[in-house]
């Protein structure tokens, strides 16, 4: 398993799509610092808020494109008979390429935390905001939640990747499913706030949406931005409650992924 | 082969060069792009891919770019709702509430304001503004002097310097005691201007400061009116006709002024707007 691992990081770090998202993280925190310019109360705040809509969009990217390059194109072009001719069975092909994608993903996160820290002191050179924004270690935590997201995001990637027959299916249901996950919590909130009195809307989705967040993991539990941004940490119970459903949520993906590319026929 | 493909290219240059002459001399549409649509929360949540921050910043974008010289009662009714959809997709977001206080009360659009910063006020409990902004509307819009002073004490308790308190308290007792002036209202609003970092922003506030000096005057004018005649104004133009002031002022965002019930200027309110 450690080659498999070894052999995707490699894969990973070298493959042009990803010099190209890495290339699109750099626009990102660029636009974030320009952004700051729109604000005339608290240029670091909205460089920090749109940096960190950016790389949460950037890693989900990351996460689906490393899961089409290390494993989609690897079935596609049947070279994944190579790594299969190791002495491991495929659960342990999939997990081996589940912690390289991991592992690539942390990398991201730190490159893109990094240089989003640089746009936000670069920022505020020009105006002293007066409510200061935390750069400590709620601007990490901010950055794990959202490293935690993309983790999720890829193992829904892995399992989608074992059952598609199409290459570009994983990617598009990727986004998809990140997407709604992304968007879950918003729409379930409002409704259980009453929807600004919209009796209909509440008693025709409210059902349905509470049914779902079953299947759909709300993902927006993971977004702790108003830490670093208005220091307003989020409840440790919470914290620790959402960690779980994410871990329990990737853990589940990866078990099903594992079983159906055990019983996947390649013709 | 080589000449049909030549007449094609031909063709397709007289009909572009055609077409090009042509439309040179049809205008364009005008069309105004001020604050037309508001779209639903979730659209707007769902266009950013699901992010409620970035939907926020967008609404608040939106509203921080529009030219409110241009914009009338339908136009400032879609950016109060924009508003109070950023508010409630993220509440702490500062230049909303900043540009909510800044606009929506002083253009009919008060209940949209006081929403916006209450939402703020409370996901920023480390933040004065908000709050002071809620007391001051109360004070300037409801003529709630009582209330709007109860609400200045609470903003006293939030963190901030002890000058600041103590002004907070002064600031709440002189409402307790005297009721509204618009002198306070001047000096809140050049206030915010001296506090807004983009130029433009400040600009516009600047012209609204300025806009309610010349109220100030407007009223000072006819309070005179009013104890040299005996009676209350019927009509702006009896100023200049008594020669208290050489002509009515102008108003810089070209709506002018008018009277209130009791003969009081007033701003003169968007059409259709609540007063």
């Amino acid at each position: 398993m450690n080659q498999i691992f070894l052999t995707g990081l490699l894969s990973g770090l070298r493959s042009r799509g990803i010099q190209a998202v890495f290339f699109l993280g750099v626009l990102v925190v660029f636009t974030a610092y320009l952004s700051a310019s729109f604000s005339p109360r608290h240029p670091q705040t909205v460089a920090l808020d749109v940096g960190f809509s950016g790389g949460r969009f950037i890693l989900v990217l990351f996460a689906l494109l490393w899961v089409q390059e290390l494993v989609v194109r690897e079935i596609d072009r049947r070279s994944v008979f190579f790594a299969l001719a190791y002495p491991l069975d495929r659960g342990q092909y999939l997990l081996g390429r589940y912690l390289s994608i991991l592992l690539l993903l942390f990398l991201a996160t730190i490159l893109l935390a990094c240089m989003l820290l640089l746009a936000t002191l670069f920022a505020g050179r020009s105006y002293q905001q007066q409510h200061a924004v935390l750069l400590g270690a709620p601007y990490w935590a901010c950055w794990g939640g959202l490293f935690i997201d993309a983790a999720v995001i890829a193992a829904c990637g892995m399992l989608l990747a074992t059952v598609s027959t199409s290459a570009i299916m994983p990617l598009l249901v990727g986004l998809v499913f990140a997407v709604t996950g992304k968007s879950l919590g918003v729409v379930l909130d409002y409704l259980r706030r009453g929807a600004d009195g919209d009796k209909e809307l509440v008693s025709t989705f409210g059902p349905l949406l509470e049914v779902i967040q079953w299947a759909l993991p709300d993902l927006s539990r993971l977004d702790w931005r108003a830490w670093p941004m208005y220091g307003q940490a989020p409840a440790s119970d919470v914290v620790a409650w959402s960690g779980a459903m994410a871990a329990g949520y990737a853990l589940l993906m990866l078990a099903l992924a594992m079983r159906t590319f055990a019983r996947r026929e390649f013709l | 082969m080589r000449l049909g493909a030549l007449a094609v290219g031909m063709l397709g240059a007289l009909l572009y060069a055609a077409s090009v002459y042509r439309l040179g001399q049809v205008p364009h549409n005008s069309i105004s792009s001020e604050m037309q649509v508001a779209l639903p929360r979730f659209i707007q949540v769902a266009l950013t891919g699901g992010d409620r921050y970035l939907a926020a910043n967008i609404a608040t974008w939106r509203s921080l770019v529009a030219s409110t010289e241009f914009m009338e009662k339908d136009n400032y009714a879609i950016q109060a709702r924009l508003q109070r959809d950023a508010a409630w997709l993220n509440p702490g977001q500062e230049d909303n509430y900043y540009i909510a206080a800044a606009i929506l009360p002083w253009v009919g659009e008060l209940d949209a304001a006081q929403d916006v910063l209450w939402r703020a006020s409370e996901a920023r409990p480390f933040d004065w503004l908000p709050i002071f902004y809620y007391a001051f509307n109360v004070y300037q819009f409801n003529n709630d002097s009582a209330r709007a002073a109860k609400l200045m004490h609470e903003a006293s308790r939030r963190p901030m310097s002890e000058n600041d308190h103590y002004m907070f308290e002064q600031i709440a007792a002189s409402w307790y005691e005297k009721g509204y002036s618009a002198e306070v209202a001047l000096g809140v609003v050049r206030d915010m201007a001296q506090k807004a970092r983009s130029s433009g922003f400040r600009k516009f506030l600047q012209v609204r400061a300025g806009r309610l000096q010349t109220l100030i005057d407007l009223r000072k004018a006819a309070a005179t009116f009013r104890q040299r005649e005996g009676r209350s104004l019927r009509v702006l133009p009896e100023l200049v006709d008594a020669g208290i002031i050489p002509a009515i002022p102008a108003d810089p965002f070209g709506r002018g002024f008018e009277l209130d019930e009791s003969g009081e200027p007033i701003f003169k309110q968007p059409r259709g707007a609540k007063r």
